[in-house]
């Protein structure tokens, strides 16, 4: 268990980190447009 | 959790994505901020009615554009972190759609385990790969669910699509059909052998937050868990199984239940001396091999339903 533990504390850090880095980057101005206008 | 309380759930992921009515009164797409936040669920941006965005139109946007989708790739990444297939579970339109046409009586088939690995090629190839090559969204092309909230809704609502209506069409509409038909006879078929975000949220469900635990002294091996299971595993064989979809319905069962990675002992109450019912639990639990096989004629009885 913990293994598991410290594998979903790495996973979430990571999944964290990507979704920041998107908004960082400004992807949801594209995601928006890409959605809403097609 | 409960029949009704998912159906209810199911209700919930169905209609609050899709509430924005005026899409169908006036014929336009909303436009407004909340597109920008991808759903967890596989529900089509272009449906008239959609608030949010799908998150596997958004994956293929950015691979038709050379770019790499760390937004879509982060908010996907971060649900699965948090509750793996749950969303497929408990909020997927489509799944719902899926559960209520496995009803119908027709003839019951089980399809082969090996099928669960095409949704990985669909998510690798159709989703990443030749919309990376042609620059077009392939997926969403021929994705049955485009197909039903917002291809045909389209077609009726708009005649300049209706004139637009060419072979690439009646292709959706027979793939669609396919997934309807085989749905009333293979427990979801869509989700277990094509989705790619089902694809996506099973790389989580072994490390996810919340988890299903197993426990080995109170389960009779009756087999009851899969015969109710909507995609027809066996969750005490294997409680992170890449294609469970945390609905729950198993938890029915004593011996199965909810938890997180950091409990350690989620069966951990200890019961009186003799056995005694759980907090939360309408069994008798105990590790005695007599309370037990009481246990099991009780899951008969009382639990599973099946």
């Amino acid at each position: 268990m913990r293994a598991r533990s410290a594998a979903f504390l790495v996973t979430a850090v990571a999944a964290a980190a990507v979704l920041v880095f998107g908004v960082f980057r400004k992807e949801i101005g594209e995601v928006l447009l890409n959605a809403a206008l097609l | 959790m409960g029949y009704l309380k998912r159906r209810i759930f199911q209700g919930a992921g169905t209609i609050l994505p899709n509430v924005w009515a005026q899409g169908f009164l006036s014929a336009s797409l909303y436009q407004g901020s909340l597109k920008s936040a991808c759903t967890p669920l596989l529900n089509c941006h272009a449906c008239p009615s959609a608030l949010l965005s799908c998150p596997i139109g958004t994956l293929q946007h950015f691979a038709a554009t050379g770019t790499v989708p760390y937004y879509g790739i982060g908010t996907l990444s971060v649900i699965g972190a948090g509750v793996g297939r749950m969303t497929c579970g408990t909020l997927c339109p489509f799944g719902a759609l899926q559960d209520l046409l496995y009803k119908f009586r027709a003839w019951k088939v089980s399809i082969p385990p090996w099928t669960r690995y095409i949704r990985y090629a669909v998510l690798v190839v159709l989703v990443f790969a030749i919309p990376y090559a042609t620059r077009e969204n392939w997926f969403s092309k021929l994705c049955p669910v485009g197909t039903l909230t917002a291809g045909l809704p389209w077609v009726a609502m708009n005649p300049g699509i209706r004139a637009m209506v060419r072979s690439l069409f009646w292709v959706k509409i027979a793939i669609l059909l396919f997934f309807v038909t085989t749905s009333t006879m293979v427990k979801r078929p869509f989700c277990r052998a094509i989705c790619p975000l089902g694809a996506v949220f099973s790389l989580f469900n072994g490390t996810s937050l919340l988890q299903l635990a197993w426990n080995p002294d109170t389960c009779t091996r009756c087999g009851k868990c899969q015969k109710i299971c909507p995609v027809d595993i066996r969750p005490d064989r294997k409680p992170t199984d890449p294609d469970c979809l945390r609905c729950l319905d198993c938890t029915r069962c004593p011996s199965l239940t909810l938890t997180t990675v950091f409990n350690k002992s989620p069966f951990g109450i200890s019961a009186p001396e003799g056995g005694g019912p759980l907090p939360g639990k309408r069994a008798w639990f105990t590790t005695s091999g007599d309370v037990r096989r009481e246990a099991a004629g009780h899951c008969k009885t009382n639990h599973m339903g099946a």
